[in-house]
């Protein structure tokens, strides 16, 4: 299997008149089809950003990032972004949301807007289908504004601290929901977080980035052993208190 | 709550006799409430009419609820009360409306060029801040003593405050909302039509709200210094020719139009709000 994106040597500075905040320096790295990336870094190291690049938003300053083995280019839409707050948007029904990035893109079409009906069988919203957002529990939400990105069948899913709003219970079942459907759905996703129970249980790799400018610190494999793995099993797999720990380590040890 | 639903609560058999007894002591107040409103309406009324009829006050000043109710039924059988209302109403309305349509208009353009909103940011302020009665005389010379005049008085009161509120209400759209847009690979225009505009429906309601009183308040300083109609005229002209009946006929007059106003706005907005 090729690799999907590939980000060769970046960098990124925010400029303002206080002065200028280098964000990332220098990152490269790839990620293959069907993987589940997980990244870990101090705050402020630059994740956001890393994500708002990955998704065309902003330009890098230097470097490279290719999709498919073709530069990034903003009028093709290859990324699906999923935000730390859901933003379903509370005048729209849960099945408006989700046609949001359908309509926008002119791509509101029957087969496609029959697509979400799917989507929404699928994964146990179909009775909330005409409700408001604030008829859905926070899990819910999550799935919502998932199944929103879903929806534009993207190669590459951006998910952006989605956990880091709900408590930790719902934490739990939430994540192991979200990563259920995007194995089911075979996306490739990078995963941001804070939390790293959460990239451990989660990635198939995860990198460690070092404090601001960030740049990649390393990069750690992630074996487990335990069969059929999800992120509820990963957590009391025998190997992933030595990932923690190892993850753990290279945060916190500066140099 | 109405009090007919609030009757049928407090006579609910399916709740609690607590529950209902709260209903009920509830019900009891907002009568006793609505007792003393009226029981304040009456007293001043009456009290009005005795003055005026004793000779403590001079009813040819003060004129009398008497008084009043016979101009309002001289005025209504003539046809003239409806005449001058309608003129009123008119002119208010088409303010309104242009308020609205101006003042939405311009803050989306000031939204869109943000450069736009930077340069035009102090005149605004001025333009605001300035007591629009002042231009009134500037308008009659420029446009004459017309009907003209009257709505771009009433407009030039309200538009300003509605540009700066409802572009303030624009740019505080939440940055990730945006950002959603964006990442949907929506546009400017997307963001717009799809985010900002909507969320500020409640912001455009409450700027109507405040718009159809400041309107009216318009037209009738309009109406005082350039009209031939209207009720503005009417208190302007029963003042000059001492017709103290048709002034005081024409502010309670107001004062119904001012609150049926308010009121339709109101239930727009329940309509809207669910
Ligand atoms: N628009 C901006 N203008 C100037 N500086 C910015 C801007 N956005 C972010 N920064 C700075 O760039 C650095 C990286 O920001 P970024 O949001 O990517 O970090 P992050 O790792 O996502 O942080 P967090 O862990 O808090 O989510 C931070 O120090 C931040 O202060
Ligand atoms: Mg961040």
């Amino acid at each position: 299997m090729g690799n999907l994106l590939t980000l060769d040597h970046v960098s990124y500075s925010y400029h303002s008149l206080e002065g200028e905040t280098p964000a990332l320096r220098d990152v490269s790295f790839q990620v293959p089809e069907g993987e589940f990336l997980a990244v870990v870094g101090p705050s402020g190291c630059g994740k956001s950003t890393l994500l708002s690049l990955i998704a065309g938003l902003i330009p890098p300053d230097a470097g490279s990032i290719e999709i498919n083995g073709r530069p990034l280019c903003a009028q093709e839409l290859h990324i699906g972004y999923m935000l730390q707050k859901d933003h379903l948007l509370e005048w729209r029904t849960t099945f408006r949301n989700l046609s949001l990035g359908l309509e926008i893109n002119k791509q509101d079409t029957p087969e496609n807007l029959a697509r979400i009906d799917e989507l929404l069988n699928a994964y146990g919203l179909a009775p909330f289908r005409n409700a408001k957002p604030s008829a859905l529990s926070g899990g819910m939400r999550q799935r919502a504004a998932l199944i929103r990105t879903l929806v534009l069948r993207p190669d590459i899913l951006l998910l952006d601290e989605p956990f880091s709003a709900l408590d930790y219970q719902t934490r739990l079942t939430v994540s192991d929901d979200i990563w259920q459907i995007i194995r089911k759905e075979q996306k490739t996703a990078i995963l941001i977080t804070h939390d790293i129970s959460e990239a451990v249980s989660m990635g198939d790799r995860v990198i460690v980035l070092t404090k601001r400018p960030g740049t990649v610190k390393t990069i750690v494999d992630i074996r487990l052993v335990t069969d059929n793995r999800s992120p509820l099993k990963a957590r009391s797999d025998p190997n992933f208190k030595d990932y923690f720990n190892l993850i753990w380590k290279e945060l916190t040890d500066d140099e | 709550m109405n009090e007919k639903t609030l009757r049928r609560m407090s006579a609910d058999p399916s709740s609690s006799p607590e529950q209902r007894a709260y209903i009920a002591r509830h019900l009891a107040k907002q009568r006793s409430i609505r007792f003393w409103q009226w029981l304040f309406l009456i007293v001043f009324l009456a009290s009005w009419e005795i003055a005026a009829s004793t000779g403590i006050l001079n009813s040819f000043i003060f004129s009398s609820p008497s008084r009043v109710a016979s101009a309002i039924a001289d005025m209504a059988l003539d046809g003239s009360l409806f005449y001058h209302l309608g003129i009123t109403l008119a002119e208010t309305f088409l303010s309104f409306f242009l308020v609205m349509f101006l003042g939405i208009l311009c803050a989306i353009l000031l939204w869109w060029k943000d450069g736009l909103s930077k340069i035009l940011e102090p005149y605004l302020i001025v333009l605001n801040s300035l007591p629009k009665t002042a231009l009134a005389p500037i308008f009659i010379v420029w446009l004459g003593n017309n009907m003209k005049t009257i709505i771009v008085a009433a407009v030039s009161v309200a538009v300003f405050g509605t540009i700066i509120t409802l572009y303030t209400g624009f740019i505080s759209v939440e940055e990730d909302k945006i950002k959603l847009i964006r990442t949907l690979g929506g546009n400017r225009r997307d963001i717009l039509f799809l985010v900002v505009l909507p969320s500020n429906i409640p912001a455009i309601i409450s700027m109507m709200k405040v718009n159809i009183g400041l309107s009216l308040v318009g037209v009738i300083i309009g109406e005082f210094l350039a009209a031939k109609a209207g009720l503005g005229y009417l208190i302007i002209y029963g003042s000059q020719v001492f017709k103290l009946d048709w002034v005081m006929m024409s502010i309670v007059i107001l004062c119904l139009v001012a609150t049926a106003l308010y009121q339709g706005l109101s239930a727009f907005e329940r309509r809207v709000g669910k």
